[in-house]
């Protein structure tokens, strides 16, 4: 437009489009300066939520700052450069506007597809306003991290059936002190104890105060043994051993829901034996453990049999998890009422429900990541299809620089 | 996220700028009529929710057929290319608008919008045209700032869709609230620095080079010539004459190199006609110039065309004139000297004529020096002989013979009478012209409107004018008066030309402003004195010369502006532009020059050997005087941050530290009265505790005099109002507090009395 208004001008000679030519350049002029503007003293805080599970939408709020004190800052994309393969858009988010000195939140909806604990560090602030001549990008670190759960499935109802069955864990209801239901007990009693429990016939005989203990409902226990041995490599077997550990989150989450109490045996770096016990709190701990599982190549199933004895105490139902097919009878497990749930198995199918869009061959972290995997990846970067999970025109562009200056790639 | 609202009423309105323009710079009222009520209909369709874009297939239909209409008006018509191609343009706008439903749609109608202007810009000078585009410019930018906006956020709606609940909706508020302005303020930057570059590149982008390279340019409005300045004036069929207030000429003029402000009505001559009579082909009669054409003569601004000499009065000049599209330059009568700005060719004919050799189709420039006196030279070709014009022209002859019209002598016989049995010129002449200018003046109404007389037909007008309308418009006056004068044998000519006086004349550039409705015709009649100019043209009923009031003045204004853009913008060209360098380049020059000189003279005056003991002892006392200011500011420096340390101590103690810096410093200025309440307290050994807020502290004090706990509870009040409520204490306020902490301090060092 600009070259037309040129030649219109040259070929005329009319003065007044030799100023709106000149009304052009000096737009192109400003349009580097003001997307410099745009960008100066702009200050991004991201606020990542406690945690995410793959394959549900979580968001990430980012919160700008505009420190000018007159000019305001106008249409910038904000994306992350690192932490990008957790989730299957790269994050971004795109603030309209911040007045001078004011703040801006935004946020940028993403849906995780590894777990594990994924470090958010640089991001970059892009702006092609005023007129989308010129963009200018700014890289800045900020380091964060978000832990993501293995996906969730739905769980049959059926299968928490077996868990609480009689059958297998001998009694469903097991009398506890602390409650209110029947008797149970004397004890001592103590300042603060429920001056309404107090035992007085027992007392005046004793000449001392006793207090009645009464029982309380104690709900059947459950251990979530996950056996994560890999024999081999594969895409196909990291995706069972995935599916595994997305099936004993699954179970471990509606069990606690249902007011079970949840343990869980697994290797993890180490041996790691979570009693069973009902919250939130135990509940997190428990999928934070099975989101940061790292990769197995060693412990073998045997060698979590006999880890989790600690947690196999009477009236708890071990319940298995393994990638591996394995017959019931061939392990003590028969014995001791184990439920083993092979992850391929079709039974195991019916039990959970996945989302659709939960691929397990992507769900583990990317450092465990089979080598085929990785060279597939590699591949399809080098022939430029990386862009195609990314939103397309709102991709950080990696050639435009920290500084701003086109073509020369950012550094990290 | 936040619905860019702004921007399709600013693209409405910047549609309308757009059609404005073109309509106004090709006259096309018609057009612009369609266009805005198309316009106006889809913005309230839009405004109503009701508008449904037209279907891309049936839109391209539409365009494909519009094209081809364009190619055959272009292969056949005889409309100017660039009023076709303007059609088309303000018709793919009315189809774009009505099938908008994308930001390319958006796109292109800006783009559309911008392609008219420019092709308008090249085809007016006008300055309300002018002033439009300065309009729309901004406008454009703004909406261009919109768009930009409204097609990203678009983008990363459909990129990245965040369900509404997610939005913020306190960031929703602050968009809502604050984008307007800041709009605006990005807008003014971006037009002050586009601004600036457009006047350097219009200032300094060479001109001339290049140009008409890719063709001419077509004009968008087919060139009309001036209407009655031809070699051939015509009698038009009896009907309303429009006149045009279009501005023709600026003219100043100087007498003797004093300029005339007004005071002078001035008969700008441009051509004489000599003959009247039927045309050869056709019925319809005219007055026409049987002068032959002479040579043309090369004119340079530097080499000016003599014309005459010996010129006592001199009346210069300076004439900016109009494309008129004839070939006729205008002068005062009598010119000696003529100097063209830009080269010229152009024919100076013996009766005091000028003409160029092409019709004026742009602004000329130039400077005439005239003599104001017709001379007494022959008419260049002879008149028709009176006997035939007595003849062809009975009833005129016969009018002019009235003894009430020519006048009689004082034995009571016509003037006319005498003249015709003389047969020669002689002083009669004069009194018979003087006496039928008298007789028409008085006895004729001045009009343009004869479109109640009957049709003509084959009747000559001037018989028809002399003896049944007795009224009409100067030609037929000064043609009545020249036929009269040239039946009665009289050696007369008719003038066209520009007639101005004090109403013409603009106070601003003081200038007397030519409009086409000054165009007028009078008479000039050969005496034994030499020519002598008559002005028949009757009084009665002409429109009264307007008064100097708050409207002429403004009239004057818009003229000054007219001229000034025309002269400034329109009309800047390489010779403008080398001027500017130049000016600049001596100013820079002189400036150089003048700072060298100025600082040599203070050289000479510091070191002239006969100061030297003068410069001894200024140097001791310049030396002690900087070394005074230099105490005076380290004290200043010290002082500062004195202050600061204390008022950042001040701060502490009242607990506002963790303020930012100015609002802390503010406070701590504001709350002496508080700081000095607390240290008093702290003498009477009482302290606020850390965790006590100022209103818990001070209602802790109830063990203190009546008195003193009352103006405690007050000040701390006032402490609230200050430190939360944003109010300021003036100084004197400030004086009037330390007083009640000074009289508190008494108090609470009486000894107190037992009840």
């Amino acid at each position: 437009m600009m070259l037309f208004m040129g030649l219109a001008a040259i070929n005329s000679q009319a003065n007044l489009l030799f100023g709106v030519f000149g009304l052009m350049i000096g737009i192109l002029i400003v349009s580097g300066t003001i997307s410099r503007l745009v960008l100066r003293r702009l200050t991004v805080h991201r606020t990542l939520p406690e945690n995410g599970c793959v394959g549900q939408s979580v968001s990430i709020t980012y919160e700008v700052s505009n420190d000018k004190r007159y000019w305001p800052s106008l249409s910038v994309s904000i994306a992350e450069l690192d932490g990008g393969q957790a989730f299957t858009t790269q994050p971004q988010a795109y603030m309209l506007h911040v007045a001078p000195r004011t703040t801006a939140s935004v946020p940028a909806l993403v849906i995780p597809k590894r777990r594990g604990l994924h470090e958010l560090d640089r991001h970059q602030l892009a702006t092609s306003f005023p007129f989308g001549f010129v963009k200018r990008a700014i890289t800045e670190r900020h380091k964060d991290v978000m832990l993501i759960h293995p996906p969730r499935a739905r769980v049959d109802s059926k299968l928490l059936r077996r868990c609480r069955s009689a059958d297998v864990t001998g009694e469903t209801v097991r009398p506890r002190p602390g409650g209110t239901d029947e008797f149970y007990g004397v004890k001592d009693y103590r300042p603060g104890d429920n001056p309404r429990w107090i035992y007085w016939r027992r007392s005046a005989r004793s000449g001392t105060l006793v207090s009645k203990e009464m029982t309380r409902v104690s709900p059947p226990r459950i251990a979530i043994l996950v056996d994560t041995f890999l024999a081999s490599r594969s895409v196909a077997g990291h995706a069972t051993v995935e599916q595994s550990i997305a099936m004993a989150a699954s179970l471990a989450t509606t069990a606690l829901e249902a007011e079970l109490a949840v343990g869980l045996c697994v290797w993890s770096g180490h041996w790691v034996a979570l009693p069973p016990t009902r919250g939130k709190r135990h509940r997190d701990d428990m999928l934070s453990v099975l989101a940061r599982l790292p990769l197995n190549t060693e412990h073998r199933l045997e060698e979590l049999l006999d880890a989790c004895r600690s947690v196999l105490h009477a009236g708890t139902t071990p319940v298995l998890f393994t990638p591996r097919d394995i017959q019931v009878g061939n392990l003590e497990s028969g014995r001791t009422g184990m439920l083993i749930i092979p992850a391929g198995s079709p039974r195991a199918r019916n039990w959970f429900t996945f989302p659709d869009d939960v691929d397990f061959g992507t769900c583990m972290p990317p450092d465990q990541a089979p080598p085929e995997q990785i060279r597939r990846d590699a591949e399809t970067r080098r022939h430029g299809d990386a862009g195609k999970e990314s939103a397309g025109a709102f991709e950080a562009d990696p050639l435009v620089s920290a500084s701003g200056r086109p073509g020369v790639p950012a550094s990290p | 996220m936040y619905d860019i609202r702004q921007f399709k009423p600013a693209l409405f309105v910047l549609l309308l700028l757009g059609i404005s323009g073109f309509a106004m710079a090709g006259q096309l009222l018609g057009l612009w009529l369609v266009a805005v009520a198309f316009i106006l209909l889809n913005a309230w369709l839009v405004a109503i929710g009701r508008f449904r874009p037209m279907s891309r297939l049936l839109a391209n239909l539409i365009t494909i057929g519009a094209v081809l209409y364009v190619a055959r008006e272009l292969m056949i018509s005889q409309t100017a290319p660039v009023v076709v191609v303007g059609q088309f343009l303000v018709f793919l706008q009315l189809v774009k608008l009505w099938e908008l439903r994308a930001n390319r749609d958006y796109a292109q109608l800006l783009i559309l919008s911008l392609l008219l202007m420019v092709a308008a810009s090249m085809n007016t000078a006008s300055l309300w045209f002018g002033l439009l585009l300065v309009t729309y410019l901004f406008l454009s930018l703004y909406c261009c700032l919109l768009f930009h906006l409204k097609s990203e956020t678009d983008l990363a709606k459909a990129a990245m869709p965040v369900p509404a609940e997610k939005i913020s909706p306190g960031t929703l508020r602050q968009d809502q609230r604050y984008l307007p302005r800041s709009m605006r303020r990005l807008t003014g930057l971006v037009a002050m620095v586009a601004i600036g570059a457009a006047v350097l590149v219009f200032l300094l982008f060479p001109r001339g080079t290049g140009a008409g390279f890719l063709g001419p340019m077509q004009p968008l409005r087919t060139a009309a010539p001036l209407t009655g300045f031809s070699d051939q004036v015509t009698f038009q069929d009896v009907a309303r004459i429009t006149q045009s207030h279009e501005t023709i000429a600026f003219v100043k003029v100087w007498h003797n190199e004093q300029l005339i402000e007004g005071t002078q009505t001035l008969y700008l001559r441009g051509l004489t006609l000599d003959r009247y009579g039927k045309q050869e082909r056709g019925d319809m009669w005219s007055w026409t110039r049987t002068v032959p054409a002479p040579s043309p003569v090369q004119t340079r601004p530097t080499e000016p065309l003599e014309i005459g000499t010996g010129a006592t009065d001199r009346w210069r000049q300076q004439v900016a004139l109009w494309p008129t599209h004839t070939d006729v330059l205008f002068a005062l009568a009598g010119p000696v000297e003529f100097i063209p700005r830009q080269p010229m060719k152009i024919r100076h004919s013996a009766d005091g004529a000028l003409q160029t050799i092409l019709p004026l189709n742009e602004r000329v420039d130039y400077e005439v020096v005239s003599s104001d006196d017709l001379g007494n030279a022959d008419h260049p070709v002879e008149f028709r002989a009176p006997q035939l014009l007595r003849m062809e022209f009975d009833p005129v002859y016969k009018f002019a013979r009235r003894p009430e019209v020519s006048g009689t002598d004082e034995n009571g016989r016509s003037l006319a009478d005498e003249r015709v049995t003389a047969g020669k010129m002689s002083d009669l002449d004069g009194q018979i012209a003087a006496n039928i200018e008298q007789y028409l003046r008085a006895h004729f109404a001045y009009t343009l409107d004869l479109t109640d007389e009957s049709k003509l037909g084959d009747r000559n007008p001037i018989e028809a004018f002399l003896y049944d309308w007795k009224k009409g418009h100067c030609e037929l006056f000064a043609g009545a008066m020249t036929l009269m004068c040239q039946s009665l044998g009289l050696e007369a000519r008719m003038v066209i030309g520009f007639k101005c006086d004090g109403a013409n004349f603009n106070t601003l550039n003081d200038q007397y402003t030519v409009h086409d409705s000054d165009a007028h015709a009078w008479v000039e009649v050969r005496t034994p004195d030499g020519w002598k100019t008559y002005d028949p043209t009757s009084a009665i009923d002409a429109p009264a010369a307007p008064k100097t009031g708050l409207w002429t003045r403004a009239k004057h204004l818009v003229e000054y502006l007219e001229y000034t853009y025309a002269n400034a913008v329109i009309a800047y060209d390489a010779q403008n532009q080398n001027s500017v360098v130049a000016s600049v380049e001596a100013g820079l020059t002189s400036t150089a020059s003048r700072g060298s000189t100025a600082w040599a003279e203070l050289q000479d005056f510091l070191f002239v050997e006969h100061i030297v003991g003068f410069w001894n002892a200024s140097a001791a006392i310049l030396t002690g005087f900087m070394l005074l200011m230099i105490l005076v500011l380290a004290g200043a420096l010290g002082w500062f941050l004195w202050e600061r340390w204390r008022l950042r101590r001040r701060a502490a103690r009242i607990g506002i530290e963790t303020l930012p810096e100015p609002e802390r410093f503010r406070l701590a200025r504001q709350l002496r009265f508080y700081d000095e309440l607390l240290r008093l307290l702290r003498r009477h050994r009482i302290t606020r505790p850390a965790h006590c807020t100022p209103l818990e502290f001070s209602q802790s004090l109830a063990f203190l005099p009546a008195d003193a706990y009352d103006t405690i509870q007050r000040l701390t009040t006032l402490f609230y109002k200050v430190r939360y409520g944003g109010a300021e204490l003036p100084t004197a306020r400030q004086r009037q507090l330390a007083s009640v902490v000074d009289r508190l301090n008494d108090e609470l060092a009486r000894p107190q009395t037992e009840p």
